[in-house]
């Protein structure tokens, strides 16, 4: 499995570049998982899911719980649960995501 | 009168703010202008030299009932604010894009950090001068928003350049619960390339029920001063940019009048 992180300063592009590589990635045939790990994920946009889809995608770590039966996942398991399909070979697994006031 | 930028990274916060300290010091406004993000680089774009410090370190204090501030936010920024070329008074919370990134994690080792960025967070959202300006520059992006360094008064305004991603960032900071009465929340078109460019941030504002106070265009010369090391409050005055800040000033003045005569207009 080849990993590529994508990193720069906000606005540079990282999330341009991230979608654009992983779409010729697996368009030459290769199984591509992209994982947005940005409090704002706009990564969905950049795979071409479109603004809606990418503003509804649930984030994995929301939904794991501390203590929470998700904290034994696998892996395969987080993936399996919360990857969505964003093309042919391409999946987006989404971390988390700020979009409500919150206490404290 | 408080002003807070928000928006995606890179939407040009830290350049709008430092474009509105300029035009208000040249209006002779006492101005304070802060820098949220723990990378920061609002201080390069006012002139100052680079410096990681936490500004603020000692300003708050432990006892039994947990972290306070010492003194008033006025007392903390007298202490701790430096002057930045053109007389601008900047604090910035420090930056904490090293190997001890996770600093919160280590609060016992990192006492004075852990104290200058609860000191930082707490003056940064109250600080407010009334005959003069406070100008705050978030972090890009949702998370300062959603745990409020907003504060409770004053203007927010939401950059947003003329992409979808920005647009969407701009729907999860407007949609993000019930904004606090006192924020009048603006929007601002930056890097605005043509007509069309415009109409998309104003068409998405509305959407989203926020009133687009000023469209800011793409200007060459603000890359230009940010490669030459050039602080904006000696920029062009009379560059597209700048002038379309003066623009947004005067609205902001005009929204500093008292909350009623405004919420009603």
């Amino acid at each position: 499995m080849t990993k590529i992180a994508v990193a720069g300063k906000g606005g540079s592009g990282k999330t341009t570049v991230a979608g654009v590589l992983a779409r010729l990635v697996a368009e030459e045939g290769r199984d591509v998982l992209t994982v947005d790990a940005d409090e704002n994920p706009n990564l969905g946009i950049s795979l071409g899911l479109g603004v809606e889809a990418t503003y509804g995608l649930i984030s994995a770590r929301e939904e794991m719980l501390p203590d929470g039966p998700a904290m034994a996942m696998s892996m395969e398991e987080v993936v399996e649960r919360f990857a969505t399909q964003a093309g042919e070979r391409l999946k987006v697994v989404q971390v988390r995501k700020f979009d409500h006031f919150r206490p404290g | 009168m408080r002003v807070v930028l928000l928006g995606k990274g890179g939407s040009g916060k830290s350049t709008l703010a430092g474009l509105l300290c300029a035009e208000i010091r040249s209006r002779d406004g006492a101005v304070v202008a802060f820098d949220a993000d723990t990378v920061p680089g609002l201080g390069e774009v006012l002139g100052m030299p680079a410096t990681d410090d936490w500004m603020l370190a000692g300003s708050a204090v432990r006892d039994a009932g947990g972290w306070r501030l010492e003194g008033s936010a006025a007392d903390v920024v007298d202490r701790c604010a430096r002057e930045a070329p053109g007389g601008v008074r900047f604090v910035q919370v420090g930056n904490a894009d090293s190997a001890t990134k996770d600093f919160e994690l280590y609060r016992a080792r990192y006492p004075d950090r852990w104290s200058a960025a609860v000191a930082f967070n707490t003056v940064a959202r109250i600080y407010d001068e009334e005959d003069g300006w406070a100008v705050v520059d978030l972090q890009g992006g949702t998370l300062h928003v959603a745990s409020g360094m907003v504060g409770t008064d004053g203007v927010a305004l939401l950059v947003v350049e003329p992409f979808a991603k920005s647009v969407l960032t701009a729907r999860r900071m407007a949609g993000m619960g019930t904004w606090p009465p006192g924020v009048r929340l603006a929007g601002v078109a930056n890097k605005v390339d043509s007509a069309d460019d415009e109409a998309y941030v104003r068409d998405a504002l509305e959407d989203l029920g926020v009133p687009m106070w000023a469209s800011v265009p793409l200007d060459p010369a603000i890359k230009r001063a940010e490669r030459a090391g050039v602080p904006l409050v000696a920029g062009d005055p009379s560059s597209p940019a700048r002038r379309a800040v003066a623009r947004l000033v005067d609205q902001l003045e005009q929204a500093g009048a008292p909350a009623e005569a405004v919420r009603g207009a």
